[in-house]
């Protein structure tokens, strides 16, 4: 399948791809409308280890530790093999940011489980962060 | 076509049915559940006494579960294993086996109380129906006494709390959650919680009279309502009794098999591989039971499979405090406390092998993760971990490759 | 102490619009932009802004713009502002005033000044998407007469020739003044279209040598990085004598920057300065030039072309015609537009002539002397677009160097501050943050996206004018006309005045 992959030896630490992807997930048609005095809460998060950045989100893993231990259902493979959140069954316990290696998995304000869901319930189409980063950092590929 | 029977309808049978499907695709699967409720998900009864969220729901895979997979299922009670013949007897019918896996599961721990059967409302909180029957005495109010502040009791709390109910809850232990956090994280929720619960701890239950439960101490509670969470025990008679190695649960290995040929075992009835002390354990936990149902699935089904990164762990959110831990708490202590939260992580050897966090849990996955490889860990690090830079602290080639997508952490 | 200056641009921010993200303040390397916790917003120093346009090209809402700055001195049509500005700089530091890229100032730029014929009735215009279109260009000397062996047979003995799919190559710019990511898309665009880069004076980091059969290499005065696999690396060999953006002058890559692979590549201590001379020293005259055009033939075996590069001065055409005859194969001719990574202002503004009126009388001369045909030319000095392309061919040349459309390509906004090594966007900066920048997948692909986009145009105006060959192009001033010139300008580009019959 399609996954986002980073390339980190490209990712400048601009943190450009959290503000797509807030705006990508937001609902709201203009970026300014979406990002205006709100706080953000992204699905893609970039992190620097002091030397280098990068921008971590949803592996989609093979065999995803986030679905192995949700006990609600709420995560969940869609045919594409994307790991996909249902919000409507969350109840927030956390066991996914528990066992998620890639700290991809975050419980929001709402109590609720989120995560990179690959732009695909908005209507961007493609992951708004890989169009929008400026340096091809993070891609979207068949690997 | 291979002939798997299960034992048990619940997450382990689950994770079993996923890994079969996955290495035997024509498999002739047989669920036989002695609870006759399609697959749900236990750990969830909590979250619908509390109105979290419905009883439809508790059916996390959907109720036609079994049938999308196309499982047959037997709703009876299995009551006979015969090794030789390969056949399993419930409710005097005989379902032949090529490969089967015992699931039963653990009951609640009743322990003989005199005064118990005087009691009016009592109830376990464990099954669905259990809930359902708890649910049916709250919503005419009362006073609720619940004994054991394990995980269970607190999570049953939580929910009685919705229905305006007076709680108390009682436990041998000197605080709450004795076994699933730290003493400093335990005191951290007793501390929190006791404006809502009024907690009697140190508190070993004589005898009840009535509905009154009088302590050692000669200290007596009236209640109307009294749950019983004193634990659960694995139910390994079955196997027992035909002669596989068992301890307080079913010895398997690392692939989910007992001693006995042809029978593996999963989820809160088996003592499997853990990984943090490397000894066998029993774990009872959701992520063990699937996994560990998988890899027995797996293994069914021919192909190889070893299951060697269980470890303990735990999240919860009670009372809206979240509780998140993994591994052991041995070794030497790192904490903080960031604001209201606390967080400790336990090493041994430059080795991570556990942590408890209260409050903030972001990326925890990241530290069960350097549980599970046993990733060396620098002293410095151990504050960066806790402070949540956390990913970073992946060595830059694993990392590189795990974005890169050429590797799974 | 005053400060005398006064910010050339100033920073523009739609508040309505600016969503506090900071993505401006941590891409400006020149630290303009800066969150202000105090007022919960974004504030901007404009007196450090380079108008550079990344701040303006990241911004996710579009909330800055850049404008000149309207603080303005009294006018004066004398004294410009520009004239006090560089005083009070001069005044404050005591020193050379330094510029980067080509003279900005407002000379006549001559190739808007020329236009382009097209074919009517007469004779019919070509559809270059439907009949093939040549624009492959050999560069060399082209022999005078065939050579047959005893049988008659043609001896197929051609001389050393470079192969372009199209008349134009990247321009000389050197590892150390560029970065090692704008050095690979060079590299890697050179290859995928067919044509070439040239290495600068800086020497070929060993990452590079597997582009070689696209690779051109320099040999310049100070002689950085110049060894034997080196030249024998290179597809041909450039002797770098001048360049157009400084004429007569040597360079000077500050110490600072010989850090690293830049420093081995050059061949230099870390941290040396890499003085390159104004003159050889062993060059003093068409005699000595001769001398090391065939140390560099008989070291590479007489199997790469040389090329000679000058800039373009009053006597250009003299200085060409005594290369012509010196055994080089291609003169390059660089004009006073050209860019530079660094150059004293006062040279860079006022010395050399443009490139159309030095290759007019280049090619004439050339032909006079019917010593065309011992050379190729290749020009360089601000070639803009694929018009100036087919003007400078008209005009006499055999392609084109483009350096600055190169960079304009991978990202450049000509802000002209290559020279402070800060460059927003890891073009002109050794820094590896600002390196990183610039991803060599995209700036390559950008570079043969834009040359693609050319080649296509060039076989426009090819087909319009009734060409199918861009060999039938060289020095066709025929299909060239001025507008607006006068009839000094008219002779020295050797071509007619518009309307002119």
């Amino acid at each position: 399948m399609k996954k986002i992959y980073v390339k980190e030896e490209w990712c400048l630490g601009c943190h450009l791809c959290e503000f797509e992807c807030a705006y990508a997930n937001s609902g709201i048609g203009n970026i300014v409308l979406a990002l205006k005095d709100k706080e953000i809460d992204p699905n893609v998060k970039v992190l620097s280890d002091g030397k280098i950045t990068f921008a971590v989100s949803c592996r989609h893993c093979d065999e995803p530790l986030c679905i192995s231990a949700c006990i609600s259902g709420a995560l969940s493979k869609d045919e594409t093999g994307a790991v996909m959140v249902d919000k409507s069954k969350c109840v927030g316990c956390g066991s996914c940011v528990m066992v998620c290696p890639y700290g991809a998995v975050r419980i929001t304000k709402e109590g609720t489980a989120n995560k990179c869901q690959l732009c695909m319930n908005n209507t961007f189409g493609e992951p708004l962060c890989v169009k929008k980063c400026p340096n091809g950092a993070i891609v979207f590929e068949e690997k | 076509m291979k002939k798997y029977v299960l034992i048990g309808g619940s997450i382990a049978t689950e994770g079993a049915i996923e890994g079969i499907l996955s290495a035997d695709k024509s498999a002739d699967i047989t669920v036989i559940c002695g609870e006759k409720r399609p697959l749900y998900s236990r750990p969830l009864i909590s979250y619908v006494l509390e109105k979290k969220t419905t009883d439809e729901k508790l059916y996390f895979r959907g109720e036609d579960y079994y049938e999308k997979k196309g499982v047959k299922k037997v709703f009876a009670t299995a009551e006979k294993i015969d090794p030789e013949k390969k056949i399993v007897c419930a409710e005097g019918l005989e379902y032949p086996y090529d490969e089967l896996l015992v699931a039963t599961g653990s009951k609640p721990f009743v322990p003989l109380i005199k005064g118990l059967e005087g009691v009016s409302k009592k109830h376990t909180f464990y099954t669905m129906d259990d809930m359902i029957g708890l649910r049916g005495d709250l919503e005419k109010g009362g006073k609720v006494l619940i004994v054991g502040a394990g995980l269970i009791g607190m999570k049953c709390a939580e929910g009685v709390k919705e229905y305006g109910c007076e709680i108390v809850i009682a436990d041998m232990a000197p605080r709450p959650l004795p076994a699933a956090t730290t003493p400093e994280a335990g005191r951290i929720v007793q501390d929190r919680l006791s404006a809502i619960i009024d907690f009697r701890l140190n508190a070993a239950l004589d005898h009840f009279d009535g509905d009154k439960a009088v302590f050692a101490s000669g200290e007596e509670v009236d209640f109307d309502i009294l749950v019983l969470a004193l634990g659960v025990r694995p139910q390994v008679g079955l196997l027992k009794e035909i002669g596989a190695e068992v301890n307080r649960g079913i010895l398997v290995n690392e692939k989910m098999q007992t001693t006995l040929p042809h029978i593996y075992a999963a989820g809160d009835v088996v003592e499997s591989y853990e990984a943090v002390s490397g000894d066998k354990r029993l774990l009872q936990l959701f992520p063990s039971a699937y996994l560990g149902g998988k890899t027995a699935g797996k293994n069914m089904a021919g192909e190889e499979s070893l299951f060697l990164t269980d470890i303990p762990m735990n999240a919860t959110n009670l009372f809206g405090i979240r509780i998140t831990s993994a591994g052991l708490f041995v070794g030497e202590k790192t904490e903080v406390t960031v604001g209201e939260d606390y967080r400790a992580l336990y090493a041994e050897d430059g080795v991570i092998k556990g942590f408890i966090l209260i409050g903030d849990s972001a990326r925890a996955g990241i530290l069960t993760d350097f549980i599970r490889k046993k990733r060396p860990i620098g002293e410095k690090d151990k504050k960066e971990l806790l402070a949540g830079r956390d990913f970073a602290l992946y060595p830059a080639e694993e990392r590189k490759a795990a974005l890169g997508g050429n590797y799974e952490i | 102490m005053i400060d005398y200056n006064v910010a050339p641009f100033e920073v523009v921010r739609d508040y309505d619009k600016c969503v506090n993200c900071r993505v401006c303040e941590r891409q400006c390397s020149n630290e303009v932009h800066h969150y202000e916790e105090g007022f919960g917003k974004m504030i901007s120093d404009s007196t450090k802004c380079v108008d550079c346009q990344r701040c303006v090209c990241l911004c996710p809402t579009k909330a800055l713009k850049i404008l000149p700055n309207q603080n303005a001195f009294r006018p004066n049509a004398n004294w410009q502002q520009k004239y006090l500005t560089e005083i009070y700089k001069q005044a404050e530091s005591g020193g050379v005033l330094l510029s980067s890229m080509g003279n900005p100032e407002p000379f006549p730029v001559y190739f808007d000044k020329i236009l382009i014929n097209a074919s009517q009735v007469t004779n019919p215009s070509i559809d270059p998407l439907r009949e093939p279109m040549e624009t492959r260009v050999f560069l060399g000397a082209k022999p005078q007469t065939m050579q047959r062996d005893r049988e008659g047979k043609i001896l197929p003995k051609l001389p050393p020739r470079l192969k372009l799919s199209m008349p134009v190559m990247f321009s000389a710019m050197s590892y150390g003044s560029i970065s090692y990511n704008a050095h690979a898309a060079l590299a890697r665009a050179a290859e995928k279209l067919g044509i070439y880069y040239n290495t600068g004076e800086g020497g070929l980091h060993k990452d590079f040598y597997k582009y070689s059969a696209n690779t051109i290499v320099q040999v310049a005065s100070g002689r950085f990085g110049v060894h034997k696999d080196y030249l024998e690396d290179g597809a041909a060999i450039e002797i770098k004598i001048g360049q157009g953006a400084k004429p007569g002058i040597g360079g000077h890559l500050p110490g600072a920057k010989i850090v690293g692979d830049v420093s081995k590549t050059r061949m230099i201590p870390e941290g040396s300065d890499a003085v390159s001379p104004a003159p050889h020293h062993d060059i003093y005259s068409i005699e000595d030039l001769r001398q090391l055009v065939y140390s560099i033939k008989e070291a590479t075996e007489y199997k790469k072309p040389v090329i000679v590069k000058i800039a373009a001065v009053h006597n250009v055409a003299a200085i060409a015609s005594g290369i012509a005859r010196s055994g080089a194969d291609i003169i390059a001719i660089d004009g006073f537009r050209g860019g530079t990574g660094a150059a004293p202002t006062r040279i860079r503004d006022n010395v050399g002539i443009p490139i159309e009126l030095a290759l007019g009388s280049v090619d004439q001369r050339l032909r006079e002397e019917n010593i065309r045909d011992n050379v190729s030319l290749v020009v360089a000095g601000s070639i803009r677009s694929s018009a100036d392309v087919v003007k400078a061919i008209c005009l006499g040349a055999d392609a084109v160097y483009i350096g600055s459309a190169s960079l304009v390509a991978m990202g450049c906004h000509l802000c002209r501050t290559c020279n402070y090594g800060k460059c927003n966007w890891g073009i002109a900066t050794q820094r590896p943050d600002l390196v990183k920048r610039l991803n060599p997948d995209i700036a390559a692909e950008r570079l043969i996206n834009m040359l693609t986009a050319w080649n296509h145009e060039i076989q426009e105006m090819m087909g319009g004018m009734g060409i199918n060959s861009i060999e039938a192009l060289r020095g066709n001033r025929l299909m060239l006309r001025g507008v607006g010139l006068n009839e000094r300008e008219l002779a020295v580009l050797g071509i007619k005045h518009a309307g002119e019959v």
